[in-house]
């Protein structure tokens, strides 16, 4: 193919006058556009930049968003875990799970499947939160919304969100001795399987919370419940 | 994994959105129209949460974030609250710019582009309103170039047959 069929726009111009004519009307890339367009991103890059030392100072004093590992409290033998407690697989939906706001789909690294399903927004900003932690009450249906309406494995970054758990291994059962033992990358009781599965809800916690965010809406005291269901896990 | 500052990251993703924001306010615009200021601050909300998966090569990282802008247009449905605060000013900026009068040929030929489905209308106009190189478009779709070049084929000629019935517009 020569360079030019690779590139019909500059040849075909019956079929490009055409299209052109169909197309709606756009906006010059003038010095005002692109100053907005700027801001725009600088605005996200302090955002998160206050999110991120927001989230690290007040962590015991903000209500936790309701999605978490479930792994804490669970007890594990050290040298050999139990993982189908990890799974949470029971023959039955929660009652809210019956008609959950998003339904997702995906497969484990050795081959297993699960459908996640998530649900119960609800907006519960703790009352004693210091004066300068802002909470919003839209962003319940703000969260609402872009569960029933995004697709929820595209916006969220699963392999972004495995990486951040490498780093930072904050995975951990309970030895019988009681004391801590991590269960993450590199350690002997490492579940691929597993990691995957926390960073596919992780991720799309974060995704909720950054899209509510990015509204301009504080995400404080916003929760959701998730339930899965999964099949030839790595137990 | 790459190993790049975070002070490298924030400054490519400065840099990147801040070539090609213009480019995909078009994109939008020619889609969706008014809500086109919202999905670019979506693309960029997305950019900056995967900003450590940004390709280091400047046309692939382009490409990746038109991929990501390809992604949230799939998703995207009419009439959902999409009113960011990020996009506020410029919502304001392009809603006085811009006066969208559809004419009713412009209308036509948008329905003749829908009606070819979504691979081939999307390859058209790729190639005709952004200028795409149809190696880039197999790059976006995810699919062989001859692919592409097929899809591009058959849609060509799906418009032309179309511009000789009684219901097209016609080429003036």
């Amino acid at each position: 193919m020569t360079q030019d069929k690779d590139h019909p726009a500059g040849t075909d111009r019956e079929l490009g006058a055409l299209l052109a004519r169909g197309a709606r009307p756009t906006t010059e890339a003038t010095t005002e556009v692109r100053d907005q367009l700027a801001e725009m991103a600088a605005a996200i890059v302090s955002t998160n930049q206050a999110r991120s030392r927001r989230r690290a100072g007040l962590i015991s004093v903000i209500v936790a968003p309701i999605l978490v590992l479930g792994v804490a409290g669970t007890a594990y033998a050290v040298t050999n875990i139990d993982w189908s407690q990890l799974w949470h697989n029971t023959p039955e939906w929660a009652e809210w799970a019956q008609d959950p706001d998003a339904t997702v789909h995906y497969a484990l690294p050795g081959g297993g499947t699960c459908e996640l399903r998530l649900g119960e927004v609800v907006y519960s900003p703790d009352p004693n939160r210091p004066a300068d932690v802002a909470a919003d009450p839209r962003a319940e249906q703000a969260a609402r919304d872009f569960l029933r309406t995004a697709d929820l494995l595209t916006v969220a970054d699963v392999d972004a969100m495995i990486t951040a758990m490498r780093d930072k291994d904050e995975n951990w059962a309970q030895a019988d001795d009681g004391t801590a033992v991590p269960f993450g990358y590199g350690t002997d009781n490492y579940n691929a399987d597993v990691e995957y599965n926390m960073a596919v809800k992780q991720a799309i916690q974060v995704a909720v919370t950054d899209h509510v965010e990015s509204m301009g809406i504080p995400s404080t005291g916003l929760g959701f419940q998730s339930q899965e269901q999964c099949t030839g896990a790595d137990q | 994994m790459r190993g790049r500052a975070r002070d490298g990251d924030e400054q490519r993703f400065l840099d990147i959105t801040g070539e090609i924001g213009p480019e995909l306010l078009r994109y939008f615009q020619r889609r969706i129209g008014s809500d086109a200021p919202d999905l670019v601050a979506e693309v960029m909300v997305t950019v900056w949460r995967k900003r450590a998966l940004l390709p280091l090569e400047h046309e692939h990282a382009r490409m990746w974030c038109f991929g990501i802008a390809r992604n949230l247009l799939r998703n995207y449905s009419r009439g959902e609250q999409r009113r960011s605060e990020l996009s506020r000013a410029l919502r304001a900026t392009v809603s006085v710019t811009d006066v969208e009068l559809d004419s009713e040929e412009a209308v036509a030929i948008r329905d003749l582009i829908y009606q070819l489905g979504p691979d081939l209308a999307e390859v058209v106009t790729l190639t005709h309103w952004e200028g795409f190189s149809l190696a880039e478009i197999a790059r976006l779709q995810g699919v062989p170039a001859a692919t592409v070049r097929g899809r591009y084929r058959r849609a060509r000629l799906a418009l032309l047959a179309a511009l000789s019935t009684d219901v097209a517009p016609t080429l003036l």
